[in-house]
């Protein structure tokens, strides 16, 4: 099963919890399904939005992104440059 | 993984790798080239600001009445001009920014927040009138105790600047508003038990001023609004497409109703993804039904621009004997200026992203000061938290006795390693880099009586982002390339290169223009060290797809299926059958209306799958002990490029952003006296380095590909500039045999730290 890892102010902010299993097979059901598991995180995503990381390679704004059954996913704030 | 089935990493190249001309070479060696400032239009007004004397203070009342009525003046606008939106993140060319703070940088509305924030702008006939009409402008306002530093600022009594800002990012959530706006932190581990098994722990506090980016061009535009509500906007800037969509945000227009052309664009850096004079030209404009001009003096550049963040960093790192890393901590805070959005994210997750940790913690705070907005500045954030980090290592390699770079191969980050932001980086080039410098001539060089070498290292991510282009096969046999990231480093040369490549024509048959926006789909701007990897996957695509099409038509010449067709060297050639059959590019292209019509291809897409640069830097320093001054007396950069399309470009980059960052680490700071005014507002009291104070900067890409892109391209511009901060202040710190914790490192500071510790 594919899991998400938050790690620093996001595990914080899911009281601790570094890892949850999930089902979604992209980055849009993810935003779904987080509402639901973790929902203190679903309005940060929305206000100031995330990048994710699937299983190493960072997508920014790619909302059908696909999620492997054995991915490693993390949130990670959007990155620009100068 | 991208959809590129076929890449290059295996071919041999013939044009990707060498040092063509630029396209862009001639107009802009001549003059010919069009600036910002270079066009013109019939009935044209000239634009000027009226910026706060103030740095805190709420506007009572605002009376343009009397400027109104002064002959040649044609139009005024103010904040009544403009919607008030309420707090709304939207991203911003670099950076996630509040549209509320927006409307209130480009135009004060409750309060003036720092010297220099716009109150009022006017259009008038000439630059004396509107000069006039400014001075008679009538604004009344309560001055207000205001705050420039990070430390008073997030004091309990600190003035506020934002009545309604509540910290983000710690709980339980504050009830009471203050000048932090934001808390992030990353990282894994337990860091205090790493601490506790550590046999050496170096914790040091180090300050960095607020720098500019210095760009030779100063902001400027031309607006024109026709009745019918359409607008055109020429301006200087690195994301026309960005621009577009803030303006018609600002302004209530819809995109299709305003056309973006970017001019030539005289460096940016950073500084140029953010809209200050644009909006107000459209308003003036509008409501005068002239073109207007509106150009920033040097002055406005550095009172009124988005320079970066000044800091306060601590670090703390705890190693084994053997000088493995087996904790790292930090805490970043910077400045935001007078609205939040600091990088401070990116500064905390790449602290230590250049090592392989086991136990890290980053952690950053966002503040506001009375200081104009920050903006993006190559590599946001990241050579200030690194700056930090870089120069602990390097004192804990001296308690050690351990040599710089050996210490920094030890901990080394690799593929697989676990950035400290979460995910596993892919294949980068921090081993490579490092056994480049140990290996080049100047690491073993001897060096003179006060002189010191320096090293550090330093990672950015690079990133991809929304991207088109297209590609035209014309008639005669010469190929179009219409591209929409702005070109501020070479990369239409770049561009064409990798379209030759891909169809075997000579370069010089192309022509690469960069497109407005309304030639092609949104195009993400160019910063983050995206163009090349990202513009550059369109064009190789859209290429792919055009030299399909001319198989194509090849074939329906000869009459025989397309898969019985291949594409060498700018020809088609006919596989089968006992003679030997080919059609060049132009033969081709002549037939391409008989046999179907025009050929053309585009491409767009939300690349992704950027690869992370890493680099190492050496610098010699000698430091002139009866003065303070330090002089570079030789320097090294080093990057991971991925693979250099343009090899005399990424040198360029890698030469561009060690000058940058030997500025900021010597002289370049923002001197605010106590009424919160800025006193060094020109180059001749804001000290960027000149030819005569850097030797040639010498250069060594490493070339670890990219496996995401056809040729293996990372982005170079951003990592360049965050070693230099750490390097030369590790090489001062060994000629001097005393540890300097503070940027810059400009005589006087220098000098009272050798006479007094």
């Amino acid at each position: 099963m594919a899991q998400l890892i938050l790690t620093g102010s996001l595990k914080s902010l899911a009281n601790g919890v570094a890892e949850f299993n999930i089902q979604a097979r992209n980055v849009h059901q993810l935003v779904v399904e987080l509402k639901q598991i973790c929902p203190v995180l679903a309005p940060l995503i929305e206000s100031e939005g995330f990048a994710v990381a699937i299983d190493g390679e960072i997508y920014q704004d790619i909302l059908f992104a696909p999620i492997g059954e054995n991915s490693e996913v993390h949130l990670i704030p959007p990155i620009g440059g100068g | 993984m991208n959809d590129m089935t076929q890449n290059n990493l295996e071919r041999a190249l013939k044009i990707v790798g060498t040092r063509p001309p630029r396209p862009d070479g001639v107009d802009k060696v001549t003059g010919r080239a069009l600036f910002g400032s270079d066009k013109s239009l019939p009935n044209m007004l000239v634009g000027r600001v009226l910026r706060s004397p103030y740095a805190h203070a709420k506007i009572i009342s605002i009376d343009t009445s009397k400027a109104e009525v002064l002959n040649g003046v044609k139009s005024i606008v103010t904040c009544a001009d403009f919607e008030d939106f309420p707090s709304e993140f939207v991203p911003n060319g670099e950076m996630i920014v509040n549209l509320k703070d927006i409307t209130r940088n480009i135009m004060a509305r409750e309060k003036v927040l720092y010297v220099g924030h716009t109150v009022a702008a006017v259009a008038a006939t000439s630059e004396d009138i509107a000069e006039k009409a400014l001075g008679l402008i009538d604004i009344k306002y309560e001055v207000l105790p205001h705050v420039l530093e990070v430390e008073d600022a997030e004091k309990p009594d600190a003035p506020v600047l934002h009545e309604d800002m509540m910290t983000i990012g710690i709980e339980p959530s504050p009830k009471k508003a203050s000048n932090v706006a934001k808390r992030v932190e990353f990282g894994f581990g337990d860091v205090e038990k790493g601490f506790a098994e550590a046999d050496l722990i170096v914790e040091r506090e180090f300050t960095t001023q607020q720098v500019h980016q210095g760009y030779i061009e100063p902001h400027a535009c031309l607006a024109s609004v026709s009745e019918d509500g359409q607008a055109d906007l020429w301006c200087t800037t690195q994301g026309a497409f960005v621009v577009r969509n803030f303006c018609s945000k600002l302004l209530g227009l819809s995109a299709a109703q305003i056309k973006v052309t970017a001019s030539e664009i005289g460096g940016g850096f950073g500084g140029k993804t953010v809209v200050y004079l644009e909006p107000l030209a459209l308003a003036l404009s509008r409501k005068s039904g002239r073109p207007v001009k509106m150009e920033m003096s040097r002055a406005e550049v550095f009172t009124s621009s988005g320079p970066t963040s000044g800091a306060k960093v601590w670090v703390k790192i705890g190693v084994k004997n053997d000088g493995r890393i087996i904790a790292g901590d930090c805490v970043l805070k910077y400045q935001a200026g007078a609205f939040q959005g600091a990088p401070v994210g990116p500064g905390a997750m790449c602290a230590f992203a250049p090592y392989d940790m086991v136990n890290v913690r980053a952690v950053g705070y966002d503040i506001v000061v009375n200081r104009p907005k920050v903006s993006a500045y190559r590599a946001p954030g990241g050579p200030i938290s690194e700056y930090g980090v870089e120069s602990v290592l390097d004192e804990i390699a001296l308690k050690l006795e351990m040599d710089p770079i050996e210490i920094r191969l030890k901990n080394a980050a690799k593929e697989g390693t676990i950035a400290p932001y979460g995910p596993k980086l892919g294949p980068i080039g921090m081993i490579e880099t490092l056994e480049a410098a140990k290996a080049h001539p100047h690491y073993s060089a001897p060096l003179g009586p006060n002189q010191g070498r320096g090293i550090a290292s330093g990672f950015w991510f690079n990133i991809g982002g929304e991207t088109s282009s297209s590609i035209t096969i014309n008639e005669d046999g010469t190929v179009g390339l219409t591209l929409g990231t702005t070109d501020i480093g070479g990369s239409r040369a770049s561009m064409a290169m990798m379209a030759s490549e891909e169809l075997g024509v000579p370069m010089d048959l192309i022509k690469p223009v960069i497109g407005d926006t309304n030639s092609l789909g949104f195009n993400f701007l160019t910063g983050g060290s995206r163009a090349t990897f990202s513009t550059g996957m369109t064009v190789v695509r859209s290429t792919r797809e055009a030299i399909e099409e001319l198989k194509k038509r090849a074939a329906l010449l000869w009459e025989v299926d397309l898969n019985q067709v291949e594409w060498v060297d700018g020809h088609a050639r006919l596989i089968a059958g006992d003679e030997p059959k080919t059609m060049s590019l132009a033969q081709i292209a002549k037939q391409a209306g008989k046999t179907g019509g025009p050929i053309m291809a585009n491409c767009s897409m939300n690349v992704t799958g950027a690869g992370p640069s890493l680099g190492t830097h050496i610098v010699d320093v000698e430091v002139d002990t009866e003065t303070g001054k330090v002089s570079i007396v030789r320097y090294t950069a080093i990057q991971d490029a991925g693979k250099a399309i343009h090899p005399a470009y990424v040198e360029g980059q890698m030469q561009g952003g060690a000058v940058q960052g030997i500025g900021w680490a010597l002289n370049e700071e923002y001197i605010y006296n106590d009424k919160g005014e800025l006193e060094n507002t020109g180059f001749l009291d804001y000290r960027i380095p000149v030819c005569s104070d850097v030797p040639m900067i010498d250069t060594v890409i490493v070339e670890v590909p990219n496996p995401n892109h056809p040729y293996g391209v990372r982005g170079v511009g951003e990592t360049p500039i965050i070693p230099p901060l750490a390097a030369i202040s590790n090489a001062v710190s060994r000629a001097t045999n005393i540890r300097f914790n503070e940027l810059p490192l400009s005589p006087p500071k220098v000098l009272a730290k050798l006479m007094h510790g």
